[in-house]
């Protein structure tokens, strides 16, 4: 498992580190020893009423703390990559489970629809199952991929999550929906549904941590993968398609935006007095430096997804066609490493390239540009 | 009391809005309500609590937040997400959420339920962030 050691608050850079300082990394032995053992609060004092430099220890410290916790979050044990794999000669068949939490947080709830019964009348129980289904067919037609883990996994989902949940996430078992509430309900939108089953599809592959820009490819592979998957049900080519993520999510509220991402103009997609301005950049100069979001994993996604766009939108077609199948052979590319940043990335999308259609075809020429247009250097 | 919720992560995309941290003072809200969050706080043994209930699950997009409460002179912290099990600990995480939004939604002057009336500071930390040329590895 990775380590990452956090080296000068100022220049916010994290590096795997070997070694004895394994054991270290969530205690106070890299960090100033008084700040360490001061309460919260009376960092925010000082972060308001000290003097500059006070402020400035005061305010880093604060944001290393929070961020430790979120270091410990993505440190715990993903699944082995491939390693529920196996061979069969039976032919894939995808297997979902519906449940339904009524509005408890407890899961998963009870099950209120299995593979192949008849709908029930609730209509969020009828999207997340039709919505778990396009996602494995996605996979299994496009890159005949059984499931998530490759090895047939069940799909499953929980509806009527806790109450009014703005918010979907997937726990490394469940996909879980919330009904909405500043939002629309999330199973509405099969993006999202991409979106979140492809982290288990990650977390099987490469296993990008979930934290800086590891975590930023982790987050945008669910996001390129997540809108191919929309795309196909809509029959649309790169170039027809309005590449947002969650739409849906913003239709019928009062909410200031069109969606959660604009993976053609990251920056663009919300600018509310509630949710703030959408802040993704689309291009390295602007990259988001911050300790929140893990940081900044759904901030600075705005760069790759930027890649991606580009790159399916100059092959033209169907992104899953070219463009998507690069991007899948990478996430598999047994040399991309779970703490690979934006170049080492960028650079196995070119290897993929060059092996899939040739060192000098208009592929790998496509992905060369793309990569330089949003700025990373390979 | 003072509680502050920091919302370290606001779940399936980044919400620069609902990222900012809110700082409840009970003492500048009505009495039913601080009463109501006192109860929740020594329901939940609040103060007893560990300091990460983010339980053993890996979950990608889940909300992570930090709460701290200041009660006197006993002050703590708790990380914890929106799958936390302790049905006490989760209500007082909904309370605290309940009136937070209110915060965020109502223009600092002239506040609802302000025994004061002041302006209240609903982002007391800075959101830290910034922008330029980074190392383009981890």
């Amino acid at each position: 498992m990775p380590v990452f050691m956090f080296i000068g608050q100022a220049a916010a850079q994290w590096v795997p580190v070997e070694g004895p300082e394994r054991n270290t990394m969530c205690d106070c032995a890299q960090r100033h020893p008084i700040l360490c053992i001061i309460p919260p609060d009376i960092l925010e004092n000082i972060a308001r009423n000290g003097t500059p430099e006070q402020r400035a220890e005061a305010m880093n410290t604060l944001a290393v703390d929070n961020t430790m916790r979120a270091m410990r979050l993505a440190q715990r044990r993903r699944a082995p990559r491939g390693g529920d794999r196996r061979l069969t000669l039976a032919t894939p068949t995808k297997t979902r489970l519906i449940y339904d939490a009524h509005n408890d947080t407890n899961l998963p709830g009870e099950l209120v629809r299995s593979e192949g019964q008849a709908a029930t009348a609730d209509q969020t129980a009828t999207e997340a199952y039709d919505g778990l289904g396009h996602v494995w067919d996605f996979y299994y037609d496009i890159f005949e991929r059984n499931s998530i883990d490759d090895a047939g996994l069940t799909l499953k989902g929980v509806v009527h999550f806790n109450r009014g949940y703005d918010n979907a996430f997937w726990d490394s078992q469940y996909m879980v929906f919330g009904d909405g509430k500043l939002f629309g309900r999330f199973t509405a939108s099969l993006d999202v549904i991409g979106h979140e089953l492809t982290h288990g599809v990650t977390e099987h592959e490469a296993g990008l941590a979930y934290l800086m820009q590891p975590g930023a490819l982790n987050e945008s592979m669910s996001d390129v993968f997540g809108i191919m998957i929309k795309q196909r049900v809509l029959n649309q080519k790169a170039t027809e398609a309005n590449w947002i993520i969650g739409e849906e999510l913003f239709h019928g509220t009062h909410l200031q935006g069109i969606g959660l991402r604009s993976m053609k103009a990251p920056g663009t997609a919300f600018d509310d007095p509630v949710l703030g301005k959408d802040n993704q950049p689309a291009h390295m100069s602007k990259y988001v430096r911050t300790l929140k979001d893990n940081g900044g994993v759904h901030i600075n996604s705005g760069i790759p997804n930027h890649a991606f766009y580009l790159v399916a939108t100059a092959l033209g077609g169907y992104a899953w066609e070219k463009a998507g199948r690069i991007w899948y052979e990478t996430l598999r590319d047994s040399q991309l490493r779970s703490t690979a940043g934006f170049t080492r990335f960028a650079r196995r999308t070119l290897a993929q390239a060059s092996t899939l259609y040739g060192a000098k075809s208009a592929e790998l020429k496509a992905v060369q540009d793309a990569w330089s247009q949003v700025g990373v250097k390979v | 009391m003072r509680i502050v919720l920091s919302t370290e992560s606001t779940g399936l995309a980044y919400f620069p809005g609902l990222a900012q941290d809110v700082t409840i003072d009970s003492q500048q809200l009505p009495e039913d309500a601080a009463d109501t969050l006192q109860r929740l706080v020594q329901e939940a043994n609040f103060f007893e609590q560990p300091d990460d209930v983010c339980g053993s699950t890996r979950a990608f997009d889940i909300r992570q937040y930090s709460l701290t409460i200041q009660d006197g002179r006993r002050r703590h912290t708790v990380t914890l997400t929106d799958q936390v099990e302790d049905p006490a600990l989760r209500a007082l995480l909904a309370e605290v959420q309940e009136v937070a939004q209110e915060k965020r939604q109502t223009p600092a002057k002239g506040r609802r339920g302000s025994k004061t009336g002041k302006p209240q500071d609903n982002n007391s930390r800075g959101s830290n962030t910034g922008q330029g040329k980074p190392s383009q590895e981890p």
